[in-house]
């Protein structure tokens, strides 16, 4: 499904229509998204910059309809990301301009989050090429002019940034540079953000598809594990589940496939034996929202000191936290007092 | 006032947004933050004597200038055409982008960009620039504001 017709047929938008007369002044509107009171009678392009070149060029141009997408623009009423067609109308003799607001700001925030994924690791692949074809290949300092330093950083700090949202994509990767590049990590660290792009493509094309359908959770999750757990036999798994978990629920089955094999991926740093653990349950919001909660353990190593493992996990958990933002649930990150283990909690919500 | 549509354009992660916040507001963030669509504002410049008012245009990079809607591009006067001189396969398409550019916007002003500039040496800027198959118009560094100024202010003068 393209993103136009997911726009137009699944979701609900609200749709705002302005009359702009011959003089380029606000006429008449329905008021759907903002309140327009205070401009009727007023040149719109005083108010609002799209208009000083647009209304002309418009009006000049041979076309009656035109159309502009994923518009943000510096209009205190219009905070978010819409869609604006332009139509030429004739209005008793008067040669108007009706303005249409189409309020995709929901759907382009989540499409805002995928791109920003794409475009690092896009990003991140072609310094990997750079780096590769350079002859300098010897130069420690070859990517810190891009990427930040960690060297001096515990895990526990960038587990709290991360948090607080103030760790990305960039900031895992730093990591993984600091740690891994100098030895073999270069091509893994492709072949692990090709991987990505992969499944971050895949999760777009189900969430479009937005399949929903009753599934006995446990069986499900359990069956997932299995078949992940076949090609990663240096891990050892557990599986619980908390008491109240309905025993059949509504759900996407190939998101949570998704979710499950991100959060067990492994990391090249991860070809030692590791112990992972999934515990699953089942929670409801202060507003009553159902909660599926995966909390996923898995071991690190008892040193403080980052590794290319723990810089895995946090490629791993900053891409989980950008999805699971994106379908309204939230995730949470804790890592114990010797660093051995860190602690996912992925909060999914519920139909 | 003169008014003027100018377009900050090229592939993503060039730094587009950074030299429009450049530009518009003396700021710059290290934080990459991708753009989506198209952001609107304006500054009014002093060009020739003359009050310009440019209506600067971010738009979202895409890794060739066909797949940008055209409707965005409808009645700009310059084109602004970033590339990120520390990553190579961000000018690569730079013949097939201007040459669609030109025929797209007849008559439109337009500047090529290196950006960047402050992530290179010396040794390396002389070396990106020979990969680069045509003239820059500005060498620019949007984290420094390294002739942010003086890339509009030439092509304000440019377009009156």
């Amino acid at each position: 499904m393209t993103l136009n017709r997911h726009k137009y047929n699944t979701r609900f938008h609200k749709h705002q229509i302005v009359l702009i007369d011959d003089k380029g002044r606000l006429f008449e509107s329905c008021d759907s998204i903002f309140d327009s009171s205070e401009y009727i009678g007023l040149p719109l392009e005083d108010h609002f910059y799209f208009f000083e070149s647009e209304l002309v060029n418009f009006q000049k141009s041979a076309a009656t309809k035109t159309k502009f997408e994923k518009v943000k623009v510096n209009f205190k009423s219009l905070p978010g990301y819409y869609d604006f067609v332009l139509s030429k109308i004739d209005v008793n003799g008067q040669n108007c301009v009706l303005w249409e607001i189409f309020d995709y700001t929901t759907i382009y925030n989540e499409y805002l989050i995928i791109q920003q994924l794409r475009n690092e690791i896009s990003i991140i692949e072609q310094y990997v090429s750079k780096y590769q074809s350079s002859k300098k290949q010897d130069d420690d300092n070859f990517f810190q002019s891009n990427f930040r330093s960690t060297k001096n950083i515990k895990l526990s700090d960038l587990i709290k940034e991360l948090e607080e949202s103030k760790f990305d994509l960039f900031s895992s990767i730093s990591v993984w540079i600091d740690k891994a590049y100098i030895e073999k990590g270069i091509t893994e660290l492709k072949e692990c953000m090709s991987g990505l792009i992969d499944e971050i493509n895949f999760f777009v094309q189900q969430l479009k598809a937005s399949n929903y359908e009753e599934v006995n959770i446990s069986d499900y999750v359990s069956s997932l594990i299995a078949k992940n757990n076949n090609d990663q036999t240096a891990t050892i798994y557990s599986t619980s589940y908390a008491e109240g978990i309905p025993k059949k629920l509504f759900l996407d089955k190939k998101i949570i496939e998704k979710f499950i094999r991100i959060l067990m991926m492994q990391g090249p740093g991860q070809e030692q034996l590791v112990e992972k653990s999934l515990r699953m349950a089942y929670e409801k919001s202060f507003e009553g929202i159902p909660f599926l909660v995966f909390n996923f353990k898995e071991q690190v190593e008892s040193v403080s000191n980052l590794t290319s493992t723990s810089a895995c996990i946090l490629i791993k958990i900053t891409i989980l936290k950008s999805l699971v933002n994106m379908i309204g649930g939230t995730l949470k990150v804790k890592i114990d007092e010797n660093e051995a283990y860190i602690t996912t909690d992925l909060f999914f919500p519920l139909k | 006032m003169i008014s003027k549509k100018v377009i900050l354009t090229g592939s993503f992660g060039v730094g587009k947004t950074s030299i429009f916040n450049q530009f518009l507001f003396q700021k710059f963030s290290d934080k990459y933050l991708t753009t989506i669509g198209v952001k609107v504002n304006k500054k009014t410049v002093e060009a020739k004597g003359q009050e310009v008012s440019l209506l600067v245009w971010d738009i979202a990079g895409e890794v060739t200038q066909d797949k940008v809607p055209t409707s965005y591009f409808l009645g700009a006067s310059g084109i602004i055409y970033v590339m990120d001189l520390s990553r190579p396969l961000t000018f690569e398409k730079l013949d097939s982008d201007i040459a669609y550019l030109e025929e797209l916007l007849p008559g439109a002003a337009i500047k090529i960009v290196g950006n960047k500039k402050d992530l290179l040496s010396k040794e390396e800027l002389l070396e990106a620039q020979q990969n680069i198959s045509k003239k820059l118009d500005a060498i620019t560094s949007a984290k420094t504001g390294e002739n942010i100024p003086d890339l509009f202010l030439n092509l304000a003068e440019e377009l009156v």
